[in-house]
């Protein structure tokens, strides 16, 4: 009798020793898996101005952006040349896409500064991520702005990020260059896409208000991004807008460009027959 | 308190159901069997599935998921059926199956009105019936009903068509007014809904919740902390989760102290409840056949987790002792993990686990390997024993008295 009840415990025992086994094997697994796939609730919208723009470049786009439907928390960096933070404004506890503009006080113009400036934002980048503790996030950089994220994403992005969505408006990829010669940025811009995030999908935008462009940024200079990401990201889509508004700096601001930043960089405040028309799927009925 | 215990053990009502629910106990038996198998090894997030890799290697497994769903949706209904026919039955002083029958077709209309009104999909049923659904609220309905049968016709027996007639009426207004009021009555999680209002203090909250669970439970409501997170704790577990992925290690998580954190991975060992201890003790302590027997049943499904058909059939739900060390278990079992995170001793459970997870290996599973969550599982299912152990031997020795007196 006491043998077979010895036998019975033992074989639980055994049992449960399998099962722990087996399940902390499987939860190892799981863990790793779990990292690559799992987005956090955070993703916050950067928004970079581009040179001689300060901090306060995007308040009239985030006043037209939070007119309706959801609002978004803003909060400002300003990063000194000695990589210091200065933060205005917070971001709201429950608000899963904040807007986080990120300026610079050396915001010149140049390859250099350029250079300099993504350094700068990565060490802002760096920081934000510490405290907000997000793993993805989406991108909007105007003019010079969009030429720092896209060096941000090939020389600085963490392993353990992702960007969803990058859109650059009137980014002078080629600098102010009216031909197809490529200056030295885009030669680097070119030379480290590899690097770029392969999930990314990337809207280009070029304002033009004359023929050869918005007035500061020549078109050829915006259209010189698709030698960095076609091919390379999992969407490149370039947009030309043109009309009245279309001057560079007016661009952030453009009702349309305001329009498409709703549509493909917040995902909100879209019909769901406008979004279906967008993805080219069939209506079910 | 024995004397309270035993008069309520003694009461017509409660022998009532205790005769009826072992009556239906191999009904419920083969319910629990189909259930335990069908979440542990066909669903694809049921534990035995996911360590062993099974959805890969189980063809149409999908398909004998469903079936199985549908095999347990239909016991399930006809346990909480006969029940109330069974209560009414038992409970009616006229010969004949008359007042068994109306209490049936009472329940039924109040079973089936909730799932017609909010329009659940035929293929959803399954769900609304299984053991994680409403079922244990069914079946205090199903006793009501039955009691409520009994009591009109024994008053009103010379009109049984008009108590029929009433009683049809009566329910279905009830049916309709509980379904507009308040749609989703069961699957609301209270406790989610109140973390939300109030952020501060989450322990204080969280142990409130726990012992008003452990309540529930003791009266065979569906619990207000739901086994599936949701609302403010999941946001919590996915903050947790990004912070953890982001930094490596587990300590200074954003929210240390929440319902998945500390109540799902410690506080529901066997059930909710802490019902592997009762399993435990009712196979070690009870010399009763019958007894003996049911916790032989119930070892398994309380390995992982779906020890509650236990509260029917020992029976827990009903007996005022057991009330006392289920709800003392549960908050035991819940203070522990807190003092340790709280003191950085323990570092908290973040990572998400089967449901069907062996309550013990809980803590082990969502840490990802910390022998110290281990030792806490195992630790509160000794506690919980122990605090169970004077409770559940009073009650066995009432349970076996009452035997004697019949």
């Amino acid at each position: 009798m006491n043998t077979k009840r010895i036998a019975k415990w033992g074989v639980c025992i055994i049992a449960v020793g399998f099962l722990t086994f087996f399940g902390a094997t499987w939860q190892r697994k799981q863990v790793k898996d779990l990292k690559n796939e799992f987005p956090s609730e955070l993703a916050p919208v950067f928004f970079v101005p581009g040179s001689s723009a300060g901090q306060n470049r995007f308040n009239l786009l985030f006043s037209k952006l939070n007119k309706d439907g959801h609002v978004h928390s803003v909060l400002k960096v300003k990063v000194s040349r000695d990589g210091h933070l200065t933060y205005t404004g917070k971001i709201n506890k429950d608000d899963p896409s904040p807007f986080i503009v990120v300026a610079f006080q050396n915001n010149h113009d140049g390859y250099s500064n350029i250079k300099k400036q993504a350094d700068w934002f990565s060490i802002a980048f760096d920081q934000l991520q510490k405290i907000y503790h997000f793993n993805h996030f989406s991108a909007v950089g105007h003019s010079n702005g969009g030429v720092i994220l896209t060096l941000f994403l090939e020389k600085y992005l963490p392993k353990h990020v992702t960007i969803n969505r990058l859109m650059t408006i009137a980014s002078p990829f080629n600098l102010e260059r009216r031909s197809t010669k490529k200056t030295q940025m885009l030669k680097d811009l070119i030379a480290g896409r590899k690097n770029l995030p392969k999930k990314m999908k990337v809207y280009s935008i070029a304002g033009t208000e004359n023929y050869s462009g918005d007035g500061t940024v020549p078109f050829m200079s915006v259209d010189s991004g698709k030698y960095i990401f076609q091919d390379c990201v999992a969407g490149y889509t370039e947009v030309v807008v043109t009309g009245s508004g279309t001057f560079h700096s007016a661009l952030p601001q453009n009702p349309q460009i305001v329009h498409m930043i709703e549509q493909y960089i917040l995902k909100a405040n879209i019909p769901s027959n406008v979004q279906r028309q967008n993805k080219m799927l069939p209506r079910i009925h | 308190m024995i004397k309270v215990n035993r008069w309520f053990i003694n009461t017509k009502i409660t022998h009532a159901v205790y005769t009826s629910l072992r009556q239906i106990s191999s009904l419920i038996d083969v319910a629990v069997l189909f259930s335990v198998v069908n979440l542990t090894v066909f669903d694809k997030h049921g534990f035995i599935n996911e360590i062993f890799h099974l959805a890969k290697l189980i063809p149409f497994d999908d398909l004998i998921n469903s079936v199985i769903s549908g095999i347990c949706f239909m016991l399930n209904t006809w346990i909480v059926l006969m029940l109330a026919y069974l209560v009414a039955d038992h409970l009616s002083k006229q010969k004949g199956y008359y007042s068994g029958l109306v209490s049936a077709i009472a329940t039924t209309i109040i079973l089936f009105s909730a799932p017609v009104i909010s329009m659940v999909d035929y293929g959803d049923l399954p769900e609304f019936m299984n053991l994680q659904g409403q079922f244990f609220s069914y079946i205090l309905i199903a006793i009501c009903v039955g009691w409520a049968t009994s009591w009109l016709l024994n008053h009103w027996n010379q009109h049984q068509k008009l108590v029929l007639s009433v009683e049809i009426v009566i329910v279905t207004i009830f049916s309709l007014a509980l379904s507009i009021i308040w749609p989703m009555w069961s699957q609301t999680n209270l406790l989610a809904v109140f973390l939300q209002l109030i952020p501060n203090h989450q322990s204080l909250w969280l142990l409130l919740g726990a012992t008003l669970s452990g309540l529930f439970t003791s009266f065979g409501f569906a619990s207000p902390i739901s086994l599936n997170s949701s609302g403010t704790t999941d946001v919590a577990i996915r903050q947790n989760l990004s912070y953890v992925f982001m930094h490596h290690h587990l300590t200074g998580v954003p929210y240390p102290i929440n319902v998945h954190a500390i109540f799902e991975t410690y506080a529901t060992t066997g059930g909710e409840g802490m019902l592997m201890a009762v399993v435990i003790l009712c196979l070690v302590l009870s010399k009763d056949g019958y007894i003996k027997q049911q916790s032989r049943y119930s070892f398994l499904p309380s390995l992982f987790n779906t020890a509650s058909p236990l509260t029917l059939t020992l029976p827990i739900i009903l007996n005022p002792i057991l009330v006392i060390p289920l709800v003392l278990s549960t908050f035991v079992s819940c203070v522990i993990p807190i003092i340790l995170v709280k003191l950085s001793w323990l570092p908290t459970s973040v990572y998400p686990f089967p449901v069907t997870t062996p309550g013990f290996l809980k803590g082990f599973l969502g840490t990802n390997g910390n022998w110290l969550a281990l030792v806490v599982g195992v630790v509160n299912l000794l506690i919980s024993i122990w605090i169970y152990l004077p409770f559940v031997k009073a009650s066995l020795k009432e349970l076996s008295d009452l035997e004697v007196t019949k």
